[in-house]
């Protein structure tokens, strides 16, 4: 049970079933969806997921057809967007190119007296590393810095929320790392709850406290980096997040109730997993093994094991290298498998092999696999 | 769409309200006037063809006609021959001082038109500069400046500029390396210019086109003045209503608009058809044919000095005293005299002060409705938004003669419930004409401001708090400003030397400059008539070096 229930009030930031259609278009099919106050949750998903549009129906941009926002208890679904009080980081940043630096980030401010105004904005862009180019035009000052004045902007006026739309993609890759930590410490300095949408699992990851996987206008999953990693629920967040092998399988729920016994079709060998390794709501039927490159090992032993011993082998299966690639620490090996077994893997290597080379895939630890039931 | 939270949850929807009594006010400004002149053609009470019958009996109705479409077609030649090659000049040559005669050139279409006119009656008229200094030469020669070949030098004068604006942008958005690909590909140069560089450039050639030949559709000052015998539809009109022949001038008014209206659908027709393609990645290398030689850079600069001579032969007729040069190549006398008497005589300040004010006011209010109707067509977008586009974009292409007879049939009775009022002879009458005409400039320079605007810079502002009337006021306003200037500017010079309109709708007491000039040559005060038209030229040639490329480009 999460905190937020066990606690007498509301969660910070509520959207229930919320819905959302343009045209004929179904962009949001009944999204739930919660944040915790001061937390940083990120919309992960590709592009048409429907994330944008969530984040804009929050802002208040666009109205969403059907279901309800709140915050902290009250509805606010029906308020205007200059009046809810959110600050947003928009992807072009948005910057008004009329006004300095200085305008830009006052602009919210226009409630504060001028010696408080002018104070909240110095103590701002001090916050986001640009004291002193507060006189500087919108077009002077480099991508990266624009950036950090819509942040700075957003955060000037003490919204209650801050959404954070693609933040970062407009940056160059070689400024984007260095601009993420940077973003990162000063949201965890301010404290600020805070919703950002991004279709880049490394952002998502190492920005959010929880992730939450959208896909074809729902959620598909929500939690901590590490969960959603370690167990995915459905296929498309085993896919999606991270690198990830599905293999064809026959499974078997033993008579204990609490156990299955796996079978890659094709494969010589198979495994035992525990009930918390499997997903699916009927638990019978066709099944997929979703296996990470880091989990599966190569030898070169082409042979398979011998006879009776198999049952207690882990599972494995011959192949041929089609791909290697260096990537950084390790190499990523493709490997296209053996008849009757179908398909190619990506495998984990210290090195990368020669293409062409006969190989033997082995699962190597049942830890860290996941057993998908599909839906029928 | 940045739209949905302004649209309120239960089916009315403001902004399609404001549209709506926008599109009804512009109806009634725009389309009514037009509509009433249509109806009233076939005869105040019931419906009879019976002055169509007669207009179809006239042969010098159909000589009219067919002469403003000879004169439109051969104003759009003769512009295209100057104007294309002095764009590829300015834009590939290689001469001293391209910068500054590069802007110069264009000038001529700064010039309102009765000025112009003006110009060249004084330079090349049957008592100009050019005949005095052949005569003086020793030359027995005489000329008169008059029909067809008059009317087409003043066009051409005036027009090319349009070929050569529009051709010299298109040239410097051109990507010279489809010109090395086709080269790579064995084009040869004839090959390569006509099967690259002239589809390429074919956008450019019809708007010129479409523009040049709409202009000279609705030329007046050039056929008031030269045309003599030689009639043209706006003379004509303008004849038969100064006459009072109030049904004719109908009739020929229908005949001009429907002409217009079909050279403008077939116009559009055409204009569909084009694509540009400018360089897409990268620099676009210029590509200079020649070095810069003294003799190409001498021949350049006697081009601009002949096209500058109008202006100069005004300036320098501006300062010549009444009835001091009679016989002379050159006048003897130059003073300030007609400029202090402009100045110091109300009667002569008077027609200033007119133009001034009903410009000034047309041009806010044209300004204001360009701008809202804009905003709200972008914004609602769908029919009504495209009505009140074309509502606003319309006038561009009535003829101000036509507008001006439809504008003085509608408010020559005074009927209220009828959204007609009495304001032929009022001070009402001339800044409502020239609202009209001032819309399409005003409303494209909104229109284009407006689109530049990226829509999150508006949600950015209603994020921080700005309510709609700030975000307007501080964000949408100042960003839309620059733009919107350049058509104002435009608005108001057209406005300051209106003639076509003002001619038919002014009254005596609200006359404005260019019928005060007309009066003044009438008189042979020629050297009031020039200062006037230097305080327009002047005028107009700064509004137009300072905004005016940007917005016709």
């Amino acid at each position: 049970m999460s905190a937020g229930e066990a606690e007498p009030g509301h969660p910070f930031l509520e959207v229930e079933r919320v819905e959302k259609s343009f045209d004929a278009v179904r962009v949001l099919q009944g999204v739930d969806l919660q944040v915790e106050r001061g937390e940083l949750l990120a919309l992960l998903g590709p592009s048409g997921s429907g994330k944008s549009t969530l984040l804009r129906i929050i802002a208040g941009f666009e109205t969403a057809d059907r279901g309800s926002l709140l915050l902290e208890g009250s509805s606010f679904t029906a308020l205007e967007p200059q009046v809810r009080g959110f600050g947003m980081v928009f992807q072009s940043y948005a910057l008004f190119p009329h006004l300095s630096v200085f305008d830009n980030v006052a602009f919210g401010l226009a409630g504060l007296a001028l010696a408080e105004r002018a104070e909240r904005v110095e103590s701002m862009l001090e916050l986001v590393q640009l004291s002193g180019l507060g006189a500087r035009g919108i077009d002077q000052i480099s991508g990266g810095q624009q950036q950090r004045v819509a942040l700075a902007r957003a955060l000037a006026p003490r919204p209650k929320l801050l959404l954070l739309d693609e933040p970062l993609s407009n940056l160059d890759p070689s400024l984007r790392d260095q601009t993420r930590r940077q973003l990162r410490s000063i949201l965890r300095a301010v404290g600020i709850t805070s919703i950002l949408v991004t279709h880049e699992q490394e952002e998502a990851f190492e920005l959010g406290d929880r992730v939450a996987v959208l896909d074809g206008g729902r959620i598909e999953q929500v939690g901590t980096p590490l969960a959603l990693y370690r167990e995915p629920e459905t296929a498309f967040v085993a896919g999606f997040v991270g690198r990830s092998n599905s293999v064809a399988t026959d499974a078997e729920q033993l008579s204990t109730k609490t156990e299955f016994l796996v079978r890659p079709i094709g494969w010589d060998g198979q495994l035992r997993l525990g009930r918390n390794a499997v997903v699916g709501s009927n638990m019978c039927g066709a099944a997929k093994l979703w296996v990470r490159p880091e989990h599966l090992t190569l030898t070169t032993e082409t042979e398979g094991p011998a006879g009776s011993e198999s049952e207690h082998r882990p599972p494995s299966c011959c192949g041929e290298v089609v791909e290697s690639r260096l990537v950084g620490p390790y190499a990523l090996v493709a490997v296209a498998l053996s008849s009757p077994a179908q398909g190619v893997l990506e495998v984990a290597n210290t090195e990368p092999l020669p293409v062409g080379c006969r190989v033997r895939v082995v699962v190597s630890s049942a830890e860290s696999v996941r057993l998908l039931f599909e839906v029928p | 769409m940045s739209e949905a939270a302004g649209t309120s949850r239960n089916g009315f929807d403001p902004r399609r309200a404001a549209g709506l009594a926008l599109l009804v006010f512009l109806a009634w400004l725009v389309g009514y006037p037009l509509l009433i002149t249509l109806r009233e053609a076939f005869g105040l009470e019931g419906f009879s063809a019976e002055f169509f019958a007669q207009f179809a009996d006239r042969g010098d109705e159909w000589r009219a006609l067919w002469r403003t479409l000879l004169v439109a077609v051969c104003s759009v030649v003769f512009s295209a021959l100057v104007g294309i090659p002095l764009a590829f000049l300015f834009e590939r040559g290689r001469f001293f001082g391209r910068e500054v005669l590069g802007a110069l050139v264009a000038l001529p279409v700064a010039l309102p038109p009765l000025v112009g006119v003006m110009a060249f009656l004084f330079l090349y008229g049957e008592s100009g500069f050019v005949l005095r200094g052949l005569r003086a030469l020793g030359l027995d020669i005489s000329w008169q400046l008059q029909g067809l070949w008059a009317i087409l030098l003043v066009h051409t004068y005036s027009m090319y500029v349009y070929f050569y604006l529009f051709v010299r942008s298109s040239l410097a958005r051109f990507d010279d390396s489809l010109l090395e690909a086709a080269a790579s590909m064995g084009a040869s140069p004839w090959s390569r210019f006509f099967r690259v560089t002239v589809p390429l450039l074919r956008p450019a050639l019809v708007s010129a086109s479409l523009l040049v030949f709409m202009t000279a559709l609705a030329s007046f000052s050039a056929p008031y003045i030269f045309g003599g015998n030689y009639r043209v539809m706006t003379t004509q009109i303008t004849a038969s209503k100064l006459n009072g022949q109030v049904e004719m001038t109908r009739v020929e008014t229908v005949a001009l608009m429907s002409l217009a209206l079909i050279g403008l659908l077939l116009a559009r027709r055409f204009d569909q058809r084009g694509h540009t393609a400018v360089a897409q990645r990268g620099t676009t290398r210029r590509r200079e044919v020649g070095r810069k030689s003294v003799l190409g850079t001498a021949l350049v600069w006697c081009l601009a000095i002949f096209l500058l001579l109008p202006h100069l032969t005004l300036a320098l007729l501006s300062l010549v005293p009444a009835n001091t040069w009679t016989t002379e190549a050159v006048p003897p006398v130059l003073s300030s005299v007609n400029y202090l008497e402009l100045v110091s005589q109300p009667e002569r300040l008077r027609p200033v002060f007119n133009s001034v004010w009903m410009a000034a006011v047309a041009t806010a209010l044209a300004i204001a409705v360009g701008l809202f109707g804009s905003r709200i067509a972008l914004l609602i977008r769908g029919r009504l938004g495209q009505a009140i586009e074309g509502l606003l974009a319309l006038p561009w292409a009535i003829p101000g003669t036509v507008f001006a007879v439809a504008l003085a049939t509608m408010m020559s009775v005074d009927r209220p419930w009828a959204g007609r009022f009495l304001w032929v002879g009022t001070a009402w009458i001339l800044p409502v004409a020239y609202l009209v005409r001032s819309l399409p400039l005003t409303s494209r320079s909104a229109m284009a401001g407006l689109r530049q605007i990226d829509p999150k810079v508006e949600e950015a502002a209603a994020s921080l708090g700005a309510s709609k009337w700030r975000t307007l006021r501080a964000v949408v306003l100042p960003l839309v400003r620059p733009s919107l200037l350049a058509g104002a500017g435009l608005a108001f010079v057209t406005s300051l030397g209106d003639f076509v309109t003002s001619i038919l709708l002014y009254s005596f007491e609200t006359r404005p400059i260019s019928v005060e000039i007309l009066s003044s040559l009438r008189l042979q005060e020629t050297g009031i008539a020039a200062a006037y038209g230097v305080l327009l030229m002047v005028l107009g040639s700064v509004v137009f070096l300072l905004w005016g490329r940007r917005t016709a480009l």
